[in-house]
This record gives C-alpha cells, sequence and structure tokens, in this order.
C-alpha cells in the first residue's frame, strides 16, 4: 500500500528539504508492485529494452502484464518476488543434481532453460560446507594417536563457509559481468544454478577422501575435479558459442580444479 | 483544590477467569506475577505435549499450534547453548554463540525455505514450532554433558536427532506442495545433524 503525500503544501522552498511526491508522478497502482527481476539486473538504460523484458509469467505477473517492469526496489524486500527461483519439485531437483554429475553431455542449459533455480545453489553449497567442517574434522580424529589430543578445530568452519560461498556467489557473478562487457548473452541466475549444482560432486567425494591413504586421496580428488570442471567448461561453452570467449572457458575449467585442490589441501591434509 | 479521585473499587472475587469470549477481558496487567508465570509455563508445558511427544489423540497431526509462542523456543535455544557451552572445554563463549546463532538463524532461514517453495506457513509460527521440535536435542545435550563417553554420546545423538525430526515431520510436510516435500525437509535435516554433530564434538 502506497501512501499518498500529496497534501498540497509547498515544500521546495524550506532549504535541504525533499520535494513532495505529487499524484502526477504516481505509477498506477496496484497491490503488488512490480517484482524485483533478475533479468534486467544490472539495470539497463537501453531504451528499446524497458517494457520489453521477458518476464515467465507467473500468478503475480499476469495481473500486473500491463506495467512497465521499473527496476522498482520495493519488490527486493518482498518474499514472494524470489519465490519464482523456487519453483521446483523434488524429482525436478534430484534430476539436475543426477546430471551434473556426468561429465560428458552439455546439456543443462537446454535442461534449466524454462525453469533455473536457486535452491540448489543454496542447499548444495550448505551442505558442502557442513560435509568439509565435520568431515575434515573426523579426517583428524582418525589420524590422531590418542583421542585426548583430539580438539574440534573451529577454524574448518570459517574457512569452509569463506570459500565455497564465495566461490559460488563470485565466479558466477564474474562471469556475468565479463560476457555483458564482452557484448555476449548471459544470465546470471542460470550461472549461479550451473555452479551451483557442480558442486554435487564434491559433497559425494568428501566421504569417499576420509580413507586416509594420501595417493588415494589425491587420486579422488583429481578425478572428481576433473569431472565437476569438464561439466562446468562444456555447459558454458554450449552456453557461449563464440570462439573467440574460450580463453573464458578455459579459465573456468581451471577454477573449478584449483577449488577441488583447495578442498583437497585445506581439510583433508 | 480536588483530590485525585479513588480507582473504581476492584470486585471483591474474582473467578478463575477463562478465555469464554463473554464479559471484560481479564486483566493481565495487575494478576500478580506468580500467576503470569504459571500461565505461560503451563502454556509452554502443553505446547511442548503436543508438538515434541506421542500423542494418539491429536486431532491432526500437520495442524500447527493454535496457541504458539515465542518463549518455549526462547529458552529451548538459549538451554542448548549454554549446555554446550558448559561442556565445552576451550573457548566457551565463541560456542555459546555460534550455537545460538546456527539455531536462531537456522530456524529463520528454513521458514524463509518453505514460503520460497510456495508453502503456507505463518512466519512465527514456524519459528515457534522449530523451536519446540529442539526440546529432545536438548535432553541429549544435556545427557552428553553429564556424561563423556564417546559411544553414549553418538546413540543419545542420533536418538535425540530422530526424536526431534520426527516431531517436525509433520508440519513441515504439510506446508507445502506434497511434491516439494523433501525439499522443505532436508534443510530441516541438515540443521539438526548439524546441531547433533556440534554435541558430539564439544568435549
Amino acid at each position: 500500500m502506497e501512501e499518498s503525500y500529496t497534501t498540497g503544501l509547498p515544500t521546495s522552498h524550506l532549504a535541504g528539504s525533499v520535494p513532495a511526491v505529487t499524484a502526477g508522478e504516481k505509477s498506477t497502482t496496484k497491490q503488488d508492485a512490480p517484482l524485483a527481476n533478475m533479468q534486467t539486473f544490472p539495470p539497463s538504460n537501453a531504451g528499446g529494452r524497458r517494457g520489453q523484458v521477458y518476464q515467465p509469467i507467473t500468478a503475480q505477473t499476469a495481473e500486473s502484464f500491463e506495467q512497465q517492469p521499473t527496476t522498482n526496489w520495493q519488490g527486493v524486500f518482498s518474499v514472494s518476488s524470489y519465490s519464482q527461483y523456487f519453483n521446483v519439485d523434488t524429482d525436478v531437483v534430484v534430476d539436475r543434481m543426477i546430471c551434473s554429475l556426468n561429465p560428458v553431455r552439455d546439456d543443462f542449459f537446454s535442461k534449466i532453460d524454462a525453469n533455473p533455480d536457486l535452491y540448489g545453489m543454496v542447499w548444495i553449497s550448505t551442505t558442502l560446507v557442513f560435509i568439509l567442517s565435520s568431515v575434515g574434522n573426523l579426517a583428524t580424529y582418525f589420524s590422531v594417536k590418542k583421542a585426548n589430543d583430539w580438539n574440534f578445530d573451529v577454524s574448518y568452519v570459517h574457512s569452509a563457509a569463506w570459500s565455497i560461498y564465495g566461490y559460488v556467489l563470485v565466479v558466477p557473478m564474474a562471469y556475468h559481468f565479463y560476457l555483458q562487457y564482452m557484448r555476449s548473452n548471459s544470465n546470471l541466475v542460470r550461472f549461479w544454478c550451473l555452479w551451483g549444482y557442480s558442486l554435487t560432486i564434491f559433497v559425494l567425494s568428501s566421504f569417499l577422501l576420509l580413507i586416509p591413504v594420501g595417493v588415494l586421496r589425491w587420486m579422488i580428488i583429481i578425478t572428481s575435479g576433473g569431472a565437476s570442471a569438464t561439466f562446468v567448461a562444456l555447459n558454458l561453452k554450449s552456453f557461449i558459442q563464440e570462439n573467440d570467449l574460450s580463453m573464458a572457458v578455459i579459465a573456468a575449467f581451471g577454477l573449478q580444479i584449483a577449488l577441488a585442490v583447495f578442498i583437497k589441501v585445506r581439510f583433508f591434509a | 483544590s480536588a483530590s485525585v479521585p479513588a480507582p473504581p473499587p476492584l470486585p471483591s472475587s474474582r473467578p478463575e477467569i477463562a478465555a469464554s469470549g463473554f464479559g471484560p477481558a481479564p486483566n493481565t496487567l495487575t494478576e500478580p506475577v506468580w500467576d503470569t508465570v504459571k500461565r505461560d509455563l503451563s502454556r509452554i508445558i502443553s505446547n511442548l505435549k503436543l508438538v515434541v511427544f506421542p500423542n494418539p489423540y491429536r486431532e491432526d497431526p500437520g495442524k500447527a499450534l493454535r496457541d504458539w509462542d515465542l518463549w518455549g523456543p526462547f529458552f529451548f535455544i538459549v538451554f542448548l547453548g549454554l549446555t554446550l557451552s558448559w561442556s565445552a572445554s576451550v573457548k566457551k563463549s565463541e560456542v555459546f554463540a555460534v550455537a545460538f546463532g546456527l539455531l536462531a538463524a537456522g530456524a529463520v532461514i528454513l521458514t524463509l525455505n518453505v514460503l520460497l517453495l510456495g508453502g503456507h506457513i505463518i512466519f512465527f509460527q514456524s519459528l515457534s514450532l522449530l523451536g519446540y521440535c529442539l526440546f529432545p536435542l536438548d535432553v541429549g545435550a544435556l545427557i552428553c554433558m553429564l556424561k563423556d563417553n564417546v559411544i553414549l554420546k553418538i546413540v543419545v545423538v542420533c536418538v535425540t536427532l530422530a526424536w526431534s525430526s520426527w516431531a517436525a515431520y509433520p508440519f513441515m510436510s504439510s506446508a507445502v506442495n506434497p511434491r516439494r516435500k523433501a525439499l522443505a525437509l532436508y534443510p530441516v535435516f541438515l540443521m539438526y545433524v548439524s546441531v547433533g554433530f556440534l554435541i558430539i564434538a564439544i568435549d
């Protein structure tokens, strides 16, 4: 509900006062403000884009379809404007997770095209943070001779949280901005979805990394890191479709391998 | 000069005021403190009985608490934090902070998760329910603090974890679309497992 400030009092003569909003500048009032729409992020001022941005048809947008999708910040704090990114069922999420374990196919983007979700990114990364800090501590517990010498190392929780959340939030954003800069098509939500699901394999391999044989641990992490990196790189290549951006694809591969090595070295040394 | 008029005389005999809906609301501001505490305690206990204990006469296991409150969850979260803090031999205040933050933020995030998945719950009612479902883990943490044996800890934590999850299951699963049940329940399970792990690992 928007209050109307049309008291009619002229206040612009008061030094430093904010001019009152007049009725003429009000947009059409509906009970739902235009939703915060990540497809228009960052807000673009290109004239042709306004009013023609594709919005997935949800219950709310169907009502307010005639409204211009302005970048109105009122939608940022309402839960309903984000529920379009969580519109998935259990079998859909499981199917996407299984697809991420398979490094050979590059159809992930076509799978998520109609309905990219952030559920996978949020909860797979949270699971990985928990698994790394708990299984990592368990691994040190098994390698200690006497049980009394072992202490739960809280720094594992800090490292896990900063590294995993940082990686899964920052890397897709960096790619999104880079591709926008190179004037290629790019979609932040789909990138977050891709990188989020690519962490699934690390959740599984963390349990295997409990085995205390040094060489075996390196083999496990190289295999799973390689699979995950191939998954990311192949799908990114199918999305970008421009040959002179192949360095970006190779960099994505390299970053995922670096994450895998970091996990092994930091948590399962 | 007018003196202050005397306040209207209170009725000499106050019958036990039940929420009957008739007559004026009970004047809770002037009642003895013990009455207030007793009323809140009895509400906490009755909510606990409804949520956590097997109750064959419960009319609908998925139905949320009618009389939810936030005192109970607050006590249980603080108690769990204190118990973990007492059990820890080093960094006691950090342990309390981690436990309290994990549980409080976790309850909020779990509720948001259900709302984002298109479920229908009331925010504070869900916080209340998730707080009450911590009671078994409180009991488990207390036992683990008193008896410091790894095998016993693992067994106790597993049992109380299962009990907590069992208590939270009907409420969470009925709040969302049945095809998304697992998506709503998994984070609850994850939070209880991480709390259980914290109980085992703190020594």
